[in-house]
């Protein structure tokens, strides 16, 4: 049975390069975002994530709903354990795979098969395993013979294409995942919804940030509110989104709510 | 600050405190470390492909490294050969182990300055082992060590230098430099990532180092200075992976400092680790 708990978790990036001034300008002309607060040890910090406390349980399939920098990103990032946030306790049990820029992990100078390769030893995939599961992914992406010439090569598009297909090879039993992926031309992109709403239905707890209102509705069972990095609403998604269009409306963010 | 993750049969835990106190944090960072190591049929790959992708455009690819070490080794050979009058026998052999084992001295203390930094993008995807990146980077520096040494050997066999007994003391010297070079790549590493601007200012400060350390002279030429080689833990690095190469045995005095510089090392890399292992993906 996979859960998770996270207990008056509270995340501050730290920002050790701006200006004091620079940061105030900043925060005149923000709209949107974190808060910014100037009481941290080491002068600037960002509050990206304060006091939340959040359960799941196997079946909870979870839409992460909230402005740009709301910090929907940074919760999926301490849920996969990628950041330590600096107060709070986090109990999470299952097996658990991110899928958050995976674009990131790519190297130019590689071919495109290498990279997979990559990819995969760094999700932690054992050499064996990897081989067994290249060929599907290589096929995936339909890249043909492009797979062999070095990434740097590549569109875009194509890049994107290869990132997805190693992403969304896996299903754990919890998947925190950013929904901005978008992969490439419609043909490929009716594919890559279909591989993804596959690996959504397989893994038993899901968390999914998304602007999309309709995708939260259609695959989420339960929908998450941030504002602020605060969770203001937690509860059906029908409910939650007339929340977030109320609240979205007047503040004339620039947010596209679809 | 405290991480654990156990591998279960069917479940996989994590479980993270922010509040733990130092000493869980400690241990967190020595599973950090015993883990990523574990994790060698992934360090290993990756140290290869870094290896291999710094030289993938080129016709010769890695074999430049030998050659380069090889116009090095004449070039300096040459010159210091007849610079200075109290050469050491076998100048050349001398000049060629100096220089290969100042590369891996210096490459972790400068290259272990921005390891995490170049652990970057995988650091802020994944959650995996930061040690990960420490053990890739050290790897990938033996194999260019390993390539490097061919010079070494080419050298030893055109200059008549035979192996003997000492020569076995090679392999001790070789067990510790990777010790020691793993918790000198750890303590910059976390260093270099807090602040940035240690690797400009060490870089200068390596050339000076060069200078101060006895590879392309001998410290016996210091004679009445040579307190200040012997002050240089670098010179005694160099000593005990040198001599075995030339047939000497090295000092005892050598062994005695590189084993005091390993635990300390090791002791600071680890109180250092655990302090900033949760910390660093915010530095980078």
């Amino acid at each position: 049975m996979a859960s998770f708990e996270l207990h008056d978790v509270s995340l501050r990036y730290p920002i050790f390069q701006a200006s004091d001034q620079s940061m105030r300008s900043a925060l005149k002309s923000a709209v949107t975002g974190g808060l910014i607060s100037r009481k941290g040890r080491h002068g600037l910090e960002i509050v990206a994530l304060e006091n939340i406390n959040l359960t799941a349980k196997s079946g909870d399939k979870i839409g992460l709903l909230g402005h740009n920098g709301a910090g929907k990103t940074t919760l999926l990032k301490v849920l996969a354990g990628i950041y330590r946030p600096q107060a709070g306790h986090i109990h999470r049990v299952g097996k658990t795979v991110s899928v958050i820029n995976p674009s990131m992990g790519l190297n130019a100078s590689l071919s495109g098969s290498e990279n997979i390769e990559n990819l995969l030893l760094l999700f932690g995939l054992g050499w064996d395993e990897i081989r067994s599961r290249v060929p599907e992914i290589e096929a995936f992406t339909e890249l043909g013979d492009f797979i062999r010439l070095p990434v740097s090569s590549y569109s875009a598009g194509m890049r994107t294409r290869l990132a997805f297909a190693v992403a969304t090879s896996f299903h754990p039993e919890i998947l925190v995942i950013d929904e901005h992926l978008s992969a490439g031309d419609a043909g490929f992109m009716r594919r890559a919804k279909e591989r993804m709403r596959l690996m959504m239905e397989r893994s038993s707890i899901l968390v999914l940030a998304s602007h999309s209102l309709p995708v939260v509705k259609e695959i989420c069972n339960r929908a998450v509110l941030l504002e602020h990095g605060h969770i203001v609403a937690d509860g059906a998604p029908d409910e939650v989104i007339s929340i977030y269009q109320s609240r979205a409306a007047p503040a004339s963010s620039g947010d596209t709510v679809d | 600050m405290s991480t654990t993750q156990q591998q279960k049969p069917e479940s996989v835990v994590y479980d993270y405190d922010a509040n733990a106190s130092y000493g869980a944090a400690f241990r967190a960072g020595l599973d950090d470390l015993v883990a990523g190591a574990a994790m060698y049929s992934i360090w290993t790959r990756l140290g290869w492909r870094d290896m291999r992708q710094q030289t993938h455009r080129m016709m010769l690819g890695p074999l430049w490294s030998i050659i380069g070490t090889g116009i090095q080794v004449a070039a300096l050979g040459y010159v210091y050969g007849a610079l200075l009058k109290t050469a050491p026998t076998n100048t050349f052999a001398f000049i060629a182990a100096g220089l290969i084992i100042w590369f891996f001295l210096a490459a972790c203390i400068l290259g272990g300055l921005s390891v995490f930094l170049n652990f970057a993008g995988v650091m802020k995807e994944a959650d995996l082992p930061v040690s990960l990146g420490v053990y890739r980077y050290v790897f990938r520096l033996l194999i260019e060590f390993a390539y490097k040494f061919v010079v070494f050997i080419v050298v030893a066999i055109w200059s008549g230098l035979t192996p003997n007994w000492n020569t076995l003391l090679f392999i001790p010297g070789m067990a510790l430099y990777v010790l020691n070079g793993v918790w000198v790549v750890t303590l910059l590493g976390v260093a270099g990532a807090r602040y940035w601007d240690l690797r400009e200012l060490v870089a200068p400060l390596m050339l000076i180092a060069f200078l101060a350390t006895p590879v392309l002279w001998h410290p016996e030429i210091l004679s009445e200075n040579s307190l200040f080689a012997t002050l240089n833990p670098l010179t005694h690095y160099l000593d005990i992976l040198r001599e075995p190469l030339l047939g000497h045995a090295p000092a005892a005095s050598s062994y005695k400092v590189v084993l005091i510089m390993t635990v300390a090392g090791w002791a600071s890399a680890l109180a250092a680790f655990g302090l900033a292992r949760n910390r660093i993906v915010y530095w980078l």
